[in-house]
């Protein structure tokens, strides 16, 4: 079914249609809620196939609650869904593939949710969140629960400009095989990534950049970046907040595991990062390839980390220091070894940290021992030395206050031993 | 004779069917294509989406990107050997599709079986069979990453470290020799280097001084008349000699900052001398240690590819100053070492710039004018890999020396032109030895200077080199060409 031409303007009330839409509502633009939870809608659009309209299949503008919910959108002429102006929209349970700009479109939007909702295919991206300079309010956006994969460009964008926010959240999403980054997010982004599976995509897995205003504010934790084409999480600029870069497995990306600024690169930047708890196995190819790699004028703190078969280096960081209790094992040249940390040979050390010397206090060279690294099962053997050597970086006297491990299964945001390893699919 | 009724119907119906068998093919492809989509649309490695793959390679068996993304999710779905067929399957037909050789980027398409068989290995522990599978796959793209960075695993699971990385992201290298280099060891860390050069140097000699306490040489002539003491004149000289110069050094990082070194020297060195008056040269020639130098080095400033050192060469008088040697009747002071201890203060820097490193030194010898003059050099040199084992490199190479004042023995004897009275045996009248002291002129030359390093081994390097003067003094002390063969061994 095809309509090319026909919108409908809908003010204040419910519809259901099947073809190219245009839902407008009047009054005043609502403030952008702290609550994680929509407002109830005031349009809900259910079970509707929109399909090759010579524009975007769904455009909404104004501050009336949008619901759009198990339908499918695809090969329009524009964006599959359009959001626009205050709009205020949840999308559940579609599926939005193969239009011919971004699967859906966010430009000023005030609150969007995405759950349960598969994005591919798309000419210019899954996801695209756009805001104008000089806006009193603010997009919030949650993606849920849903899938983002082979679209043409980045799998999600956040690209404020000026003086406005994007708060992101995205949770339990699997993105994947998008031409560029999985999740890129631009200047004053408020961006929280957890429990996702990131993978193969074009360029990094997560991408954190900005043209010199306000960097991102990053929260990345318990993810799975793996078999991405650039760098696992690539921060050009950004700055972690309480949950930091932490508890991530991060494996086989074919740059480095995690990049802080860019090799080379004479352009100055914002970047502050806590690099916690992360387990970086793998990554790197001829190209780069060390596990995490802090470039000149990055202010970035890396503890507690395991750091192993990395392609030329475990760390490697251009002021040598802001670095301790991490395991480090067969980065580069250096072979496995060293059962006793007292008598390792220097130059082992030496390959280990990029020629840096030292392996900052409670460091270890040694081997991890993963359940089954052949498979990507990067938990912990019972007896690895990792177990318990962490540093307190949670708050004295607290739950973890002793013993942490090293890697991601170690703080609070740890994976538990009773979850997979998530390695089996790409 | 024409063919039969039924000949030319059978022709005719062929020449029909032909395009349009092409078409056919042509749209169960498209068919295929489509089929192929829709499993990427769902990628959700289920049995629809593995059947989608299934039905397009039904309808074109050449769509190798359905084969390849059938055995991801069979691997996917844990069913590995079924995975292994059928990736093995779209390695054959991507052999015998000719879509490989047209296309633009085709190459990735079709390392696509391997890179996810070698990767199936690869979790099944198989590591020779993944190893062979990257292998195969960057030998047709050998820009693949993805093998890459398998077969990086791979190989440090095996423990084959030797081949892992390649030579712009190994350590930095030494120029030949400009052979200070910015960088220190790392602490307990031993280099070995053994060298050796060979050269011609030519020095003009002037000013020469009779020692004080040696007599004139009588002219013991009576039938001629002679005076009894005639002043001596010297015509202009010039010294030239072959050096052979082997040095053997070791150094050791004390610290990461402080690197110690000592280098002991040996020689051979063969004088020149033209005798006019019997048409002959005699040559002179003396071996032995010469002086060794002894190297402080510490690291002022250091971080992963740029380095900066400063250092001193303390050389220590185990050479010989006194050797001599004697060639037809010739006799002739060629020192092996200056006499005195003196001291090179330098400063060095290597800087690395994938995939080039350059380093540079500049040092001055203070020494005490006896035998050996001061010295300034200044080196700079530009490193560029050529492939894993072999770099090249291009150094320039300046140097000068000042004047030294230099030991020499002349010996007299008595002697005349045969056309002046009557002829008597010179030897048989005896000798008179004077030792002299002459000044041996500096000079400056600047040299240009290829040479090639090939690391043959972990740590082990040989190398190749000659320095070639292109602009020198031709009034003061140069050199010729210099040969370099050298090894380096490093100990970490």
């Amino acid at each position: 079914m095809q309509n090319a031409s026909l919108s409908i303007t809908v003010l204040s009330m419910a519809v259901l249609v099947g073809l190219g839409t245009l839902v407008a509502s009047a009054g005043p633009a609502r403030a952008t809620s702290l609550v994680p939870a929509m407002a109830r809608p005031a349009i809900v659009m259910e079970d509707n196939a929109v399909f090759q309209n010579n524009r975007s299949g769904i455009r909404v503008r104004g501050s009336l609650p949008v619901a759009i919910r198990g339908g499918k959108v695809y090969q329009n002429g524009r964006a599959g869904i359009n959001l626009q102006d205050q709009a205020e929209t949840t999308v559940s349970r579609c599926e939005i593939f193969a239009n011919h700009n971004a699967g859906i479109n966010l430009r000023n939007a005030t609150r969007f949710l995405l759950a349960n909702s598969s994005i591919h295919q798309n000419g210019t991206g899954g996801l695209r969140i756009r805001t104008a300079a000089g806006r009193a309010n603010h997009t919030r956006a949650d993606v849920i629960d849903s899938r983002i994969f082979r679209n043409h460009q980045d799998g999600i964008l956040s690209w404020p400009a000026g003086d406005s926010r994007v708060q992101l959240t995205v949770r339990g999403d699997r993105i994947f095989r998008n031409r560029k980054a999985g999740i890129r997010v631009e200047n004053r982004t408020f961006f929280q990534a957890a429990d996702n599976r990131i993978r193969a995509n074009g360029t990094a897995g997560i991408s954190s950049w900005s043209d010199g205003t306000s960097p991102p504010l990053l929260d990345i934790y318990r993810n799975t970046i793996a078999f991405n084409r650039g760098s696992g999480i690539n921060v050009d600029s950004g700055i972690t907040g309480k949950d930091a870069i932490s508890n991530n497995w991060i494996h086989n990306n074919l740059r480095a595991g995690i990049a802080c600024g860019i090799l080379g690169s004479s352009r100055r930047r914002r970047i502050n990062v806590r690099i916690l708890n992360n387990t970086i196995v793998g990554n790197g190819s001829e190209v780069e390839g060390a596990g995490i790699r802090a470039d000149v004028g990055s202010a970035v703190e890396i503890v507690n980390n395991i750091i192993a078969y990395n392609f030329t280096s475990g760390i490697l960081t251009t002021d040598c220091d802001d670095y301790s209790h991490n395991l480090l094992f067969a980065n580069g040249e250096a072979p496995n070894c060293c059962t006793d940390q007292g008598r390792i040979p220097f130059w082992v050390e030496k390959i280990q940290y990029a020629s840096c010397p030292g392996r900052g206090s409670g460091g270890l060279i040694t081997d991890p021992m993963f359940v089954d690294p052949d498979r990507y099962n990067f938990f912990l053997q019972p007896d690895s030395p990792a177990r318990g050597a962490g540093k307190d970086i949670y708050g004295a006297g607290g739950l973890f206050s002793a013993g942490i491990d090293m890697g991601a299964t170690g703080g609070p945001h740890g994976f538990r031993e009773d979850r997979t390893p998530q390695g089996g699919t790409r | 004779m024409f063919p039969g009724k039924q000949t030319l119907t059978a022709l005719l119906l062929v020449l029909l069917l032909l395009p349009t068998g092409r078409t056919l093919a042509g749209d169960r492809c498209n068919r295929a294509w489509n089929w192929y989509q829709e499993g990427l649309g769902l990628s959700d490695n289920s049995t629809r989406e593995a059947f989608c793959y299934q039905r397009a390679l039904e309808l074109c068996p050449d769509l190798v990107e359905a084969y390849t993304r059938l055995g991801e999710v069979y691997r996917n779905q844990g069913r590995e050997k079924l995975a292994l067929a059928v990736l093995r399957r779209g390695r054959i037909h991507s052999l015998t599709s000719n879509t490989f050789t047209r296309e633009p980027g085709s190459g990735r398409v079709f390392i696509q079986p391997l890179v996810t068989s070698g990767e199936i290995y690869r979790r099944q522990g198989r590591y020779d069979q993944a190893a062979a599978e990257f292998q195969r796959a960057l030998g047709v793209e050998p820009g693949s990453l993805f093998a890459q960075n398998q077969l990086q695993y791979i190989y440090k699971r095996q423990d084959r470290y030797a081949s892992i990385l390649p030579p712009r992201i190994q350590m930095m290298t030494t120029a030949i020799f400009a052979r200070i280099p910015g960088m220190t060891l790392p602490k307990g860390g031993f280099l070995l280097d053994a060298q050796y050069q060979t050269w011609i140097q030519t020095a003009p000699a002037f000013e020469y001084q009779l020692a004080d306490t040696v007599p004139f040489l009588p002219m013991d002539v009576p039938e001629l008349d002679l005076p009894q003491e005639i002043p001596f004149n010297f015509a202009p000289l010039q010294r030239k000699s072959q050096v052979n110069l082997w040095v053997l050094g070791i150094r050791y990082g004390l610290t990461n900052n402080l690197t110690i070194g000592l280098m002991p020297k040996f020689f051979i060195r063969e004088s020149e001398v033209r005798l006019e008056a019997w048409d002959e040269v005699a040559t002179p020639e003396v071996s032995g240690f010469g002086d060794t130098v002894f190297m402080l080095k510490y690291r002022l400033y250091g971080e992963r590819r740029n380095h900066l050192s400063i250092y001193n060469l303390l050389s220590i008088p185990t050479g010989d100053e006194n050797a001599n040697g004697q060639d037809k009747g010739i006799f002739r002071w060629i020192p092996l070492g200056s006499g005195s201890f003196d001291f090179t203060p330098g400063i060095s820097f290597s800087s690395g710039r994938d995939p080039y490193t350059v380093q540079g030194n500049l040092q001055y010898r203070i020494t005490d004018g006896v035998e050996v003059g001061d010295e300034l050099d200044a080196n700079l040199a530009l490193i560029w890999p050529l492939n894993k084992a072999v770099n090249s490199l291009l150094e320039l190479n300046y140097r000068w020396r000042g004047e030294a004042r230099k030991k020499q023995r002349i010996i007299l004897m008595k002697a005349r032109p045969e056309f002046i009275g009557p002829s008597f045996d010179p030897v048989a009248a005896g000798a008179v030895e004077v030792d002299t002291w002459f000044t041996e002129k500096g000079g400056s030359t600047l040299f240009v200077s290829p040479g090639m390093q090939f690391t043959v081994a972990r740590g082990l390097k040989l190398e190749v080199g000659v320095k070639i003067p292109v602009v020198k003094e031709d009034d003061g002390w140069q050199e010729g060409l210099v040969l370099h063969v050298g090894m380096t061994k490093t100990i970490f």
